[in-house]
């Protein structure tokens, strides 16, 4: 899906840079990230452990720990700056204007109070009765098809099977019809055929409310399936960046090449000996002088290793953060 | 040649309720309900299914891990109760949290050595290098403690104490859950190359049959404690018979998106053990079932590689 250049976006993350502190020194968690996600467009982030995926979503919801320092860039969401608001003023924009769905809907529900209870609080800021709100909360219960709703309006969470609750948490994200939606891993801990129709029940909703999504997972199948777009994170960096199809025929970035190629689910023949892609992530307390995939990387040459790369739009990618993001792609064996 | 491991009828229930209950003989839920298979020397076989299929359950019983249990299970020619501690030698699991099934506050030398104390067998002098060089690990790791190891070098580490003894069957619940693609295909190589260097027999419980695919030489399908389907790999995933097989396998997102195949949808919610339903048990989800479903439990029919329970299988995926 080629981008509407005259459409502004939902969330527009620059050049953000941040850090932990650690006793090691700080921790260069975010480095030049660059993330823009379009009006109604569903984004598919992804990375393995440690590529800074949830950091940067904790740094869009203004949840990050105090450790945490925003060394440089701008999170605009609609226009304005997320990084300047106040508490109150996040807390505002919060489950209204942004919502999130969290991997484990067991931590994010209340364990003490009815789901009805929670989905009428969770109307707060409306000015309409509570008979209304009640209604209005069955409705969407109704919609994410939850069997016979008004029964289980006065039930608790641990009374609700875990892709019933993921359901619940996604009623209760969509009931403000904000304009972005955060979804982080929510079909992880979900069975397979569970996986599938929360997606489409996703699906079907962003078409109908019109929300961004920004959709965090490491399950490449699942941004197949969702994703207009697919942003692709290693070690704190935005890698590879652009619309779903074509990325995944043609991926520019080495990482992003050996990535596809691990994942068992796109070797068609099937094989004893899998692709992997051997060695760890580096220490981001002391990061390597070029790029931060080069250790890993078997194209890497004096250049990689010496200077960092910058961002270029390469093929079917709008990002691809390589010095040779041109080169043939890699001949991977196992 | 008789089967490494040979399962026939097995059972497996938990107490529930009450003592009054359980006195009225009522208190018994079933998890794994009548399941009957054969591994082979060298052989992997992939027990798949849902959550509260049973699958873990089965795998515990099978090592002889809890649950009450009926039915026989024969290992190498001879009931397994019959073999005593041994089967706990010749047997080993790796369980499916890494880091939780390591003692947090043992060293990984002393969680490799541990295995020799139980049985009270001497750890030769250079083992615990030994088996940390076979999983793939330097020796240098012997000293760190569980929580400085990354998961994969965890479940690495949990493959090590598996193989310590000499077992001829691993059993691996979830061998590569929570662990990133990378580091996934690292594991699957792991197990697969010590199959074959040590003739072990692997018996790999997972959800994800994605690497079912590649490592499995048999699978089975696991659906309320029964088994619907069971067949050697490639046959089952080229033609499933069973519609609860169809619809796990088409529920399984692909890559490519021109390559999209007719999704299989299924109807509710798995139901309760303590209501199984009557007739054909899948029924309540299944989108073909007729009259004769819910009425009478299906015949298990086998054909060539594979076996299923269904009253009308699916002759083909139908493509859209």
């Amino acid at each position: 899906m080629s981008r509407d250049a005259t459409q502004a976006p939902v969330l527009q993350v620059r050049g953000l840079d941040l850090s932990y502190d650690t006793p090691a020194g700080a921790l260069q968690a975010l480095r030049q990230v660059n993330l823009t996600i379009g009006k109604g467009e569903i984004v598919g982030l992804v990375g393995e452990s440690g590529s800074g995926k949830s950091t940067l979503m904790q740094a869009i919801l203004g949840l990050l720990p105090g450790a945490a320092k925003v060394q440089g860039g701008q999170i605009l969401f609609q226009g304005q700056d997320l990084a300047g608001l106040s508490a109150p003023q996040m807390r505002g924009l919060l489950g209204d204007r942004i919502s999130v769905v969290f991997q484990d809907p067991m931590t994010a529900l209340n364990p003490v109070l009815t789901i009805g209870r929670q989905m009428i609080d969770i109307q707060h800021r409306s000015r309409i009765s509570r008979a209304e709100k009640r209604a209005r909360a069955i409705g969407m219960l109704e919609r994410v098809r939850i069997p016979d709703p008004e029964s289980r309006f006065n039930r608790y969470p641990h009374e609700f099977s875990g892709g019933m609750r993921q359901r619940v948490a996604i009623a209760m994200a969509l009931m403000a019809r904000p304009a972005l939606l955060v979804a982080d891993e929510p079909t992880t801990a979900l069975d397979a055929t569970l996986e599938i129709a929360t997606i489409d029940l996703l699906r079907e909703l962003q078409a109908e409310i019109g929300c961004a999504i920004l959709f965090i997972t490491h399950h490449l199948g699942v941004v197949a399936e969702l994703c207009d777009r697919i942003d692709i994170m290693y070690a704190g960096e935005i890698v590879e960046s652009g619309a779903t199809a074509p990325v995944f025929r043609d991926p520019r970035h080495p990482y992003t090449q050996l990535l596809f190629a691990c994942d068992p689910a796109q070797i068609s023949r099937p094989m004893r000996h899998l692709p992997s892609i051997g060695g760890g992530l580096p220490d981001l307390t002391h990061l390597p002088p070029g790029c931060i995939f080069a250790p890993r990387c078997p194209r890497a040459d004096a250049t990689c290793r010496a200077t960092r790369p910058a961002d270029h739009q390469a093929g079917p990618s709008d990002l691809v953060r390589c010095h040779y993001p041109l080169a043939p792609r890699l001949e991977i064996t196992a | 040649m008789t089967p490494l491991l040979s399962v026939r009828n097995l059972q497996v229930s938990y107490p529930t309720g009450g003592l009054l209950a359980r006195l009225r003989g009522q208190g018994e839920l079933k998890i794994v309900a009548g399941v009957d298979f054969d591994l082979a020397r060298g052989e992997t076989l992939a027990l798949v299914g849902e959550s509260g299929s049973g699958k873990t359950t089965l795998a515990r019983a099978v090592a002889g891990l809890g649950g009450t249990v009926s039915g026989q299970i024969g290992f190498d020619g001879a009931p397994l109760s019959a073999k005593g501690r041994q089967i706990r030698r010749d047997i080993a699991f790796i369980f499916q949290d890494a880091v939780s099934s390591l003692s947090p506050r043992f060293t990984v030398r002393a969680l490799l050595r541990e295995p020799f104390a139980i049985h009270s067998l001497p750890c030769p002098e250079g083992e615990v290098e030994r088996l940390l060089t076979l999983v793939g690990l330097p020796a240098a790791l012997a000293e760190r403690r569980p929580h400085e190891l990354s998961g994969g070098q965890a479940r690495r580490v949990g493959v090590a104490r598996a193989l310590a003894l000499k077992p001829r069957l691993v059993i691996a619940d979830e061998p590569t859950a929570g662990l990133d693609v990378s580091v996934q295909s690292e594991v699957l190589n792991l197990l697969n190359d010590l199959r074959v260097r040590l003739g072990l027999s692997l018996l790999i419980i997972t959800h994800n049959l994605n690497i079912v695919r590649h490592v499995a030489d048999r699978m089975a399908i696991m659906y309320l404690g029964r088994f619907v389907e069971t067949g050697a790999t490639a046959p089952v995933f080229a033609r499933p018979r069973h519609p609860y097989t169809a619809a796990l396998l088409s529920a399984n997102p692909i890559i490519d998106p021109e390559a999209r195949r007719a999704r299989l949808h299924l109807e509710g919610e798995v139901p309760s053990l303590t209501q199984r339903p009557q007739g054909c048990e899948f029924h309540s989800r299944c989108p073909f079932a007729r009259d004769l479903c819910r009425q009478t439990p299906p015949p298990r029919v086998t054909q060539g590689d594979v076996s299923y329970t269904c009253h009308f299988p699916i002759e083909a995926l139908r493509h859209d």
